[in-house]
């Protein structure tokens, strides 16, 4: 699956990411690809535990050291393979031309240090530009994720304003530097609903004003939906489906794909139970053999506990990784 | 209800003690501190059976004799065997530092629950009074004690227990301000239960974990402090042989028998070593958030 | 920030009545007569004179009053005579406490620098030999009797090699064993508590932050971690003050350094009782204000604490 060079920024290929833990080896990210063209809003999508924020972390090479580490693929970006740079190369990647939010940004900001000087230091260390330039930038950067008195919130401390402006505040540090690329992980889980529009609107202006790619980690499908261009859906470190938001919807082509849509409750549907995914996301260390959802999949047969499907074309750039959707696996499903 | 609250305690300190224990078997120092403070008690309570000597016994003429066969560290300044001495001496310290750590974990533990459960003004009282003993530096007022009533064990004793429960009555308190909180407190409230019967079977069997830890490295520094007091001639009156005495006149004779000072300074560094190790384990065996 | 010092300077008062209420107590119970003690052992003095001297005193009067004027007293300065020369206690201790302090800020010192980068690197090599022998190392030094290790060091370096004087004070290097011998257990102290909220602060998210804006290796362990980190170091070393404070007592004493510790222990085996006390609370008095210091310097470095 070799893609435009022109076209494309970010090309992750068969990702191996395990981290050792005291209860074994986790299998994180077992062979994962995926991309991300120019301008484009990507969405990672999968339960939480399904190794999407470990396949995030290795694009940034941020992995929790000495436990996690990438054993195999390769990561594609400005034509050069990220999983060859030395830390010193990777560093002025970082922050510069590719940047990452978190989670949560009350944990993510140094709680002892003013936030301008934390904007400051993301465009000092990566531009020749003085004090007092970076400062009228950070200013400038907080105006435009919709801060507009940027000089007072510079001034405070980030346990002193609302979790919606921090998470603002950290869009703007990523920014700092004018990236290509913005990874952002689960952005808006610990918003509240209100603001996490708002986050929104600043991620997808971003896109279009700055023509910034982002990929977009998150278990949330409304905002797939919302904002993304191509969605991959994750499941226990493997890739199940990957296809344009609007064909993800409309044809799921993978069991779990198609459980996560009917979990979303939708305001028309009529007021009955809420259906949810039967049983546990599986244990990344001992892998079920053969399909790795068969054990929580309603169409699950026979062939699903022996062989591991591969992803299989169902559409244009659409793909499934699913023995259904395989003609060489004939059987009667549905 | 009530039956249900002890037996929660007691399943949980069952399978916990089996826990904490094959923890700090994963520890070599922690198994280390363990196994040196068993041996430090038994050598404490049979002393006068596996002493090999007398250790008040003297022999004037062959004073300051450095160590050899039969005296296997020597004889101090009036001719008495250290390593006698030294035993007697672990009787003496561990008798101390039980003392301290329990009769200090008692007040501790009735002032801080008191204190914890009840609030109001006898909270902010008692912790006014815990917090003016905690502002002296605990040596010092020790010392500061130590020196108008006199050396004598009881007042060592009584001086560092003056000294240390505000430490216990501390960490009593907020353990019991959390348990207050939850939900099966409440329920034996609900109950009817009095005050009294909840703090007595539910809230102070389950505040007491942390403390250990706190209990076990007290162990330590009650030796320590002892040691220092006597060792100023504030402690235990001589010719007990507390080690701290021993350093002392190990230091008056240090350049004619080194062993004096060397033996018992050493054996007081590797006893509290060995707690604060056994500390330390337990530390980890009982909280594996802290463990590093 | 001011009004958080203002704060704390108020809350300071009662902890300083409360301590000196302390002394005052223990001090009643001095064995010996009150009267010979305070007024110094003049052996021409008459029987009216120590009777007049007795009303004047106010022994004769309840407690509390008692605990007033000593108060009174105390504010202005006055501790007392010395028994055995009769000179103001005050004087003795204001000669003898710069001393003191200064082996105290030396031994902080020694421990800041052999403790924090011990602690870092242990931390950033965990599980490593250095590490290891770091961690058993610092619990030792924690866990030696510094008046021991003062022996020790005096019989080695001394009287064996003969490189440091046997006891004394004017010169530096008069300061370089009382100050190992005091500062040990609190560098092992301050290893083992850098090492271990450096450990926890590594972990943090906000130092994943640092590392993904590209900062180099250094800025992210020193300005943000190290930072952090220090926090608790800051509070420990407040704490352990005392100890040092304690430990001053028995240094002094056996390096024969003149110091309020040397001061203290000498008028104990003198039963030199004003002097003991206004030693101990001389010494109490600095531990709050140094905890006050700490506490001013904790919310300077972490501004959260001032909005509790």
């Amino acid at each position: 699956m070799t893609l435009d060079s022109d076209k494309v920024l970010l090309e992750v290929r068969n990702l191996k990411t395990y981290i050792e833990t005291s209860s074994g080896l986790v299998k994180a990210v077992d062979d994962v690809s995926f991309d991300v063209r120019k301008g484009e809003i990507v969405g990672l999508v999968g339960e939480s535990g399904c190794g999407k924020t470990m396949a995030a972390l290795s694009v940034m090479r941020l992995l929790p050291e000495p436990y996690g580490k990438i054993v195999g693929g390769s990561i594609y970006f400005d034509g050069q393979d990220l999983t060859k740079l030395s830390e010193g190369e990777m560093r002025a990647i970082r922050g510069s031309k590719i940047s990452i939010i978190f989670q949560d940004p009350l944990t993510a900001l140094n709680p002892i240090m003013k936030i301008g000087e934390q904007i400051v230091e993301a465009i000092v260390s990566h531009q020749q530009v003085d004090k007092n330039e970076a400062r009228q930038r950070a200013i400038n950067l907080l105006h435009s994720v919709g801060i507009p008195d940027g000089k007072v919130i510079a001034n405070q401390y980030p346990f002193r304003i609302s979790g919606g402006m921090r998470q603002r505040v950290m869009i703007a540090i990523a920014l700092a530097c004018d990236p290509t690329l913005l990874i952002a992980d689960e952005p808006t889980t610990n918003l509240d609903v209100s603001i996490q529009a708002q986050i929104l609107e600043v991620i997808s202006d971003i896109r279009r004003k700055r023509g910034i790619s982002v990929l977009l980690i998150t278990h949330n499908l409304g905002l797939v939906a919302w904002l993304c261009d191509r969605v991959f859906v994750m499941y226990a470190g493997k890739i199940v489906e990957q296809a344009p938001t609007e064909a993800l919807f409309t044809n799921p082509s993978h069991p779990y794909t198609e459980l996560l849509l009917k979990s979303v409750p939708k305001l028309d549907s009529p007021k009955d139970k809420l259906a949810t995914i039967e049983g546990e996301v599986p244990n990344l260390i001992m892998v079920p053999k053969g399909c790795r959802f068969h054990l929580r999949c309603p169409y699950a047969r026979e062939c699903c506990r022996a062989v591991e499907p591969d992803l299989v074309k169902v559409g244009i750039d659409h793909y499934a990784r699913c023995l259904m959707q395989d003609s060489r696996y004939n059987v009667e499903w549905k | 209800m009530e039956q249900l609250g002890k037996e929660e305690v007691k399943e949980t300190s069952g399978s916990e003690l089996r826990t904490v224990l094959r923890s700090l078997r994963r520890s070599r120092t922690a198994t280390f501190g363990l196994i040196y403070v068993i041996a430090l008690v038994i050598v404490a309570i049979l002393a006068p059976i596996i002493s090999p000597f007398d250790p008040y016994a003297q022999d004037l003429p062959n004073r300051l004799q450095p160590p050899s066969f039969p005296h296997i560290l020597g004889l101090d300044e009036f001719g008495r065997d250290v390593l006698s001495r030294l035993i007697h001496g672990a009787t003496i310290s561990m008798q101390v530092g039980l003392e301290v750590v329990l009769l200090s974990l008692l007040i501790g533990v009735i002032v801080g629950a008191i204190s914890g459960y009840y609030g109001g003004w006898a909270d902010m009282v008692c912790m006014r009074v815990a917090d003016i003993f905690l502002a002296f530096p605990s040596l010092v007022l020790a010392i500061g004690i130590m020196a108008v009533i006199g050396p004598s064990i009881f007042n060592v004793v009584l001086s560092l227990v003056v000294v240390s429960w505000p430490y216990y009555a501390r960490v009593i308190r907020s353990q019991t301000i959390t348990l207050k909180k939850m939900d099966f407190i409440t329920a034996a409230r609900a109950m009817g239960a009095s005050g009294r019967r909840i703090l007595r079977t539910h809230i102070i069997p389950n505040a007491i974990p942390p403390v250990i830890i706190l209990a076990t490295l007290g162990m330590g520094s009650a030796i320590l402090a002892e040691a220092g007091l006597s060792f100023l001639g504030l402690g235990v009156n001589p010719p007990t042989p507390s080690w701290g005495i021993m350093v002392a006149s190990g230091r008056d004779y240090i350049l004619q028998a080194p062993h004096m000072v060397i033996s018992s300074g050493l054996i007081i560094t590797i006893t509290v070593l060995a707690f604060n190790l056994l500390g330390d384990g337990l530390r980890d065996a009982l909280d594996p958030r802290l463990r590093i | 920030m001011l009004e958080y010092i203002v704060k704390r300077l108020a809350l300071v008062i009662p902890v300083f009545l409360g301590v000196s209420a302390i002394v005052f107590i223990i001090m009643l119970n001095t064995p010996g007569d009150p009267v010979l003690v305070r007024i110094g052992l003049d052996p021409n003095v008459s029987p009216e004179k120590i009777e007049a001297a007795r009303r004047e005193l106010g022994l004769d009067q309840p407690i509390y009053i008692q605990y007033f004027k000593f108060l009174a007293r105390l504010v202005q300065g006055d501790l007392g005579n010395n028994i055995r020369t009769g000179r103001p206690v005050a004087q003795d201790i204001m000669e003898a406490f710069p001393r003191t302090l200064i082996l105290a800020v030396t031994s902080i010192l020694l421990a800041i620098v052999i403790g924090i980068p011990a602690g870092i690197i242990s931390a950033k090599k965990q599980y490593s030999v250095f590490d290891n022998i770091t961690s058993v190392g610092s619990l030792l030094a924690a866990s030696m009797p510094n008046f021991w290790l003062a022996l020790v060091l005096i019989l080695f370096f001394s009287y064996w090699l003969k490189l440091t004087p046997i006891s004394g004070y004017g010169t530096p290097i008069h300061l370089i064993l009382p100050t190992i011998a005091l500062g040990a257990a609190l560098a092992g102290t301050v290893t083992r508590f850098t090492r271990s909220s450096m450990l926890e602060v590594i972990r943090q998210d906000f130092v994943r932050t640092a590392k993904a804006k590209g900062l180099k290796e250094s800025i992210v362990t020193f300005k943000h971690a190290l930072k952090n980190a220090l926090i608790p170091i800051v509070t420990v070393i407040g704490l352990q003050f005392g100890s040092l404070l304690a430990g001053a007592f028995f240094v002094e004493a056996i390096f024969a350094y003149p110091g309020v510790g040397r001061l203290a222990v000498q008028a104990i085996q003198q039963k030199n009782y004003t002097v003991v006390q206004g030693a101990v609370l001389v010494v109490s008095i600095s531990f709050v204000l140094i905890n006050l210091l700490i506490d001013i310097i904790y919310a300077y470095i972490d501004p959260r604490v001032q909005y509790e």
